[in-house]
């Protein structure tokens, strides 16, 4: 392993530790709001936060790219706020790897707080508790196992992200050149012994990732009576 | 406390809930009784404010509260589930109630109510590990601390024995009292009604059809007649209990309870009528009343007769055809009423 293998490993940290910060700040509320939802647009929504997990990752980064071109509505206000673009920037592909891992995070954590008993809800309110207090001191703390496997999942779908990153990111060493883009340039060049190593973290990383995610995964106690 | 409200709430044209009057609610128990699916839960999670899309009116105290959020409310509701919360332990579930008081009232000697309430050995237990009856005696304590100026209770007691259930309400009973609490209480239990029901709302098919004192609507076609009773002597010479109801001397197995005043019930089945005394005869109460009305019983399988010892006492026994065509039942007949001291039963 050399020293642009072990960026690409640390770049790849980086993006997968970002984005799963963002997609929790994100992702909680969106949860709660869709949980709550009773009207027929919840399929619609639920559907559109979906698409990431069948569209091909190289359909979702064609649009990206040309949403981050500096012709397009978005890309040119980017520019004139920051002076850069963000087609093949870091930002970007952290921009990239939110929107194509908002399923992994949304959806086990929405499904958590939907198992939840309405009663606690209600009961909370009847004790004086307003929506606000409700939602950090009951609703929080009981689906913390779906918040626990969303940002996992979001982890770790990020750290296995390719076809997004090469279509709006390019390979820029220390920039856009993920664990993922080092593998395949280095088997292009039929440099196969790099492969393999960076291919062993890539699978030690994502492997270590689920068995500490399905260790948590008992059935909690009083998701469903 | 006054309590005034019109709620309709419609879950299919067959099921349709319409309660609507004025009450004025006496510090204590207010007893709520009618058969199941006659919409009483649904009437206390409105009341509570859990069904904000229902319309209705609803004041308390003259202050109009029914768009008000549940939180938002003096009235708080413990339902029959308990829904203690999962993730704290169970003095932790009570604290969260006594961080957002009300302001009603205050409770500050938590662990005497803890005691009190049989709960101080649970308190740092996990919810999980608690029983069913546990469970609604944590329920039913972080309903009472919550400082409301009204307590709903929903079957409150349903998880808990006979014995265990007539000490916590006693504990309720109390608690109200020292703090000018009012509680609407639903109860399949005509027993949890004896024991502390002041007043008792009738519901039936989704609409209130009586409201009165618990005696009078405890004694409504029934066949056990309630009263209330004085504690004379706890205990006489003959190891019985002396109960005065007017003046009729009643005696009964010695009670387990301190208070003074006791709902006594007899049993219409217990009462035997005569036209003469028995001097030579085991039964402990024998008293005169006179015979003021007789119908056929609900089964029509005998006779109800309805007789009255005096202003505060009336009884009923029921009889056989055969026994009213030998007593020649009429109207403002004097007879013997006979029953034994175990079938009084107090409350």
């Amino acid at each position: 392993m050399t020293g642009s293998d072990w960026q690409a490993v640390f770049l790849t940290l980086q993006l997968a530790a970002i984005s799963t910060g963002i997609l929790l700040v994100i992702g909680i509320p969106m949860a709660w709001w869709i949980s709550r939802m009773q009207s027929r647009f919840k399929v619609v929504l639920e559907s559109i936060i979906a698409l990431p997990i069948v569209l091909p990752p190289t359909v979702l980064g064609f649009y990206l790219l040309i949403m981050f071109s500096p012709n397009s509505a978005v890309g040119s206000a980017w520019v004139s706020i920051t002076g850069s673009t963000l087609a093949f920037s870091f930002t970007g592909i952290v921009l990239g790897s939110v929107i194509y891992s908002l399923p992994f995070v949304v959806q086990p954590i929405q499904s958590a707080m939907e198992q939840m008993q309405q009663g606690y809800w209600e009961a909370a309110g009847s004790l004086g508790a307003n929506k606000i207090d409700r939602f950090f001191t009951l609703v929080l703390p009981m689906v913390w196992k779906g918040l626990l496997i969303g940002a996992g999942l979001g982890f770790a779908h990020t750290l296995g992200e390719f076809g997004v990153v090469l279509m709006i990111g390019g390979n820029l060493p220390g920039e856009t050149r993920v664990l993922s883009i080092a593998i395949f340039e280095h088997v292009e060049a039929f440099e196969y012994e790099r492969a393999h190593w960076l291919s062993a973290v890539a699978l030690i990383l994502s492997f270590t990732m689920l068995v500490l995610l399905y260790s948590t995964q008992k059935q909690s106690l009083w998701v469903k009576k | 406390m006054k309590l005034e409200f019109d709620y309709q709430e419609s879950f299919s044209p067959e099921v349709t809930l319409s309660f609507k009057n004025t009450l004025t609610l006496p510090v204590g128990v207010t007893g709520i009784l009618g058969d199941s699916g006659s919409g009483k839960t649904s009437f206390l999670r409105w009341l509570a404010g859990l069904s904000l899309n229902v319309l209705g009116k609803l004041h308390l105290d003259d202050q109009q509260i029914s768009s008000l959020a549940p939180d938002q409310r003096d009235i708080t509701l413990v339902m029959q589930d308990s829904f203690l919360f999962p993730h704290m332990n169970v003095e932790k579930n009570l604290l969260f109630s006594v961080k957002r008081n009300k302001g009603s009232y205050q409770v500050n000697n938590l662990n005497t109510i803890y005691k009190v309430f049989g709960i101080y050995d649970l308190l740092h237990q996990s919810v999980s590990s608690l029983s069913g009856g546990q469970r609604q005696r944590v329920a039913l304590v972080r309903g009472l601390l919550n400082g409301a100026k009204l307590l709903l209770l929903d079957e409150p007691l349903s998880a808990l024995d006979k014995e265990n259930a007539a000490d916590l309400l006693s504990a309720i009973s109390f608690f109200c009292q020292k703090y000018q609490l009012r509680v609407l209480m639903v109860s399949h239990s005509l027993d949890h009604h004896r024991k502390v029901s002041k007043q008792i709302i009738r519901v039936e098919n989704g609409e209130i059809t009586s409201v009165g004192s618990a005696i009078s609507e405890l004694n409504k076609n029934s066949d056990v007649c309630h009263s209330t009773a004085t504690v004379h002597k706890r205990k006489n010479i003959d190891g019985l209990c002396e109960l005065e109801v007017g003046d009729a001397v009643l005696y009964t197995l010695p009670i387990t309870n301190d208070l003074e005043t006791v709902t006594i019930a007899i049993d219409s089945h217990d009462v035997i009528l005569s036209q003469t005394q028995h001097p030579q005869c085991s039964v402990a109460n024998q008293i005169q009343g006179e015979v003021i009305n007789w119908k056929p019983s609900k089964g029509h399988d005998g006779m109800l007769v309805e007789l009255r010892v005096n202003s505060s006492l009336l009884l009923k026994s029921w009889i056989t055809y055969k026994s009213y065509q030998k007593l020649n039942i009429d109207e403002g007949q004097i007879l013997w009423l006979q029953f034994k001291a175990g079938a009084i039963h107090c409350y």
